[in-house]
């Protein structure tokens, strides 16, 4: 199965039914690539071979002559192959300052969320890629250095735990995925990434806000102005290569503070969060004279 | 003998400033610090011309024009700010052939 996520290209080979059935459901009308393209990423899921794979059915993640992770359970494929191909792009992107960020645009302008685990990033984007804003990455802003273009690496969005019944009630009309129990994250689900977004993957666009998000029920939800210092030390300490790009990274990332607003934005629930956000893109669009 | 303090980096060095507060990278370490407006000074002052610990105190005491009551302990942080500098590789103390980092 040859397919394309964002600007990668992976050949995945499995006869695994259960992985094949949730990427078409997740990736719906993915784009079938013609064969002789340069390829990014081989990856492999297969059933663990031999006595031990009848006894305890397990699945294998690898990677040209790489096996990075430990066998899952045979029922966790589905979020062995997204967890391993994050790794892929994690180690082989180099081209991009890849910042641990969440990723959506509106009306041109990209808003970065950049949150460590735990702090509802996922959810957030989840809930506002079904709100208006077109979805570029959950995880990655593949920033491009020279630039200061985010190119989309539209993949479907994993809610753990209390989360995925929290978006569930959000929107009740998106497509997830089945739940997986017990993983090493916890349960897991996936959210479709939006049929604009993965249409519209060519399309980079350049960063406008970077907030901040925690989720906390006890706090009001609104923004706080972030200092510009502080955010820049937040953002290159969240990427992920950050001290392999050198020099070009730093100066992307002080572009990136340079040019967006920045601030921390404590939220008790997606609905109030939403709203904030649609109001900064659109005091933006109004001091722009609508532009 | 006296150490020679000096940056042997400075070219390499990108820095950027938001808040009076200083973000200087470091390629040789990839590591972005935080510096102050003192540390900063003390980096640029040495880039200028390298020197020994008292012409440091000496040169730093009249660009911050330091009065005369508060000149002996000022000069105490400034040596404790050189060796804190140099232990991040920020500046040498010239023990060892430091031109050899400076990336081409």
């Amino acid at each position: 199965m040859l397919f394309r996520t964002g600007p990668f290209l992976t050949r995945l080979e499995s006869s695994l039914p259960m992985l094949s059935d949730t990427l078409d459901l997740l990736y719906g009308q993915r784009p079938v690539e013609a064969e002789d393209q340069l390829i990014d990423f081989h990856i492999q899921v297969r059933r663990r071979p031999g006595l031990r794979g009848r006894l305890r059915p397990q699945a294998v993640f690898s990677t040209d002559m790489d096996t990075p992770f430990y066998p899952f359970p045979l029922d966790q494929a589905y979020p062995l192959f997204e967890w391993g191909l994050n790794y892929c792009i994690a180690m082989q992107s180099h081209q991009y300052l890849m910042l641990h960020s969440a990723v959506l645009e509106k009306n041109g302008r990209v808003l970065l969320l950049p949150a460590p685990p735990g702090s509802g990033k996922s959810t957030l984007c989840a809930a506002l890629s079904y709100r208006g804003w077109r979805l570029l990455s959950d995880e990655f802003g593949l920033l491009r250095p020279d630039s200061g273009l985010i190119d989309p690496l539209p993949r479907p969005i994993p809610l753990k735990n209390r989360s995925i019944d929290v978006f569930k009630a959000f929107e009740p009309s998106a497509v997830v995925g089945p739940t997986y129990p017990g993983t090493r994250k916890g349960d897991v689900a996936h959210v479709h990434p939006g049929e604009e977004a993965l249409r519209r993957w060519r399309e980079a666009a350049r960063p406008a806000w970077v907030v901040f998000p925690r989720f906390d029920p006890d706090e009001t939800t609104r923004l706080h102005d972030f200092a510009k210092g502080r955010a820049f030390l937040k953002l290159s300490g969240n990427a992920f290569n950050y001290p392999l790009q050198g020099r070009r990274g730093f100066h992307a990332v002080d572009r990136i503070i340079r040019e967006c607003s920045t601030w921390y934005l404590p939220f008790r629930n997606l609905d109030e969060a939403v709203a904030v956000l649609d109001e900064l893109a659109a005091r933006s669009l109004s001091d722009d004279g609508g532009s | 003998m006296e150490t020679l303090w000096r940056v042997p980096l400075i070219k390499a060095f990108s820095r950027t400033c938001w808040n009076d507060e200083y973000f200087l990278f470091n390629p040789a370490s990839g590591y972005t610090h935080v510096l102050n407006q003192l540390s900063i000074d003390i980096i640029d002052l040495l880039a200028e011309s390298p020197c020994g610990t008292r012409d440091a105190q000496s040169r730093m005491i009249d660009t911050w024009r330091i009065d005369a009551d508060e000149q002996a302990g000022f000069a105490q942080r400034i040596e404790e700010h050189l060796h804190q500098l140099c232990y991040l590789g920020l500046i040498s103390d010239g023990t060892f052939d430091d031109t050899l980092l400076i990336p081409r």
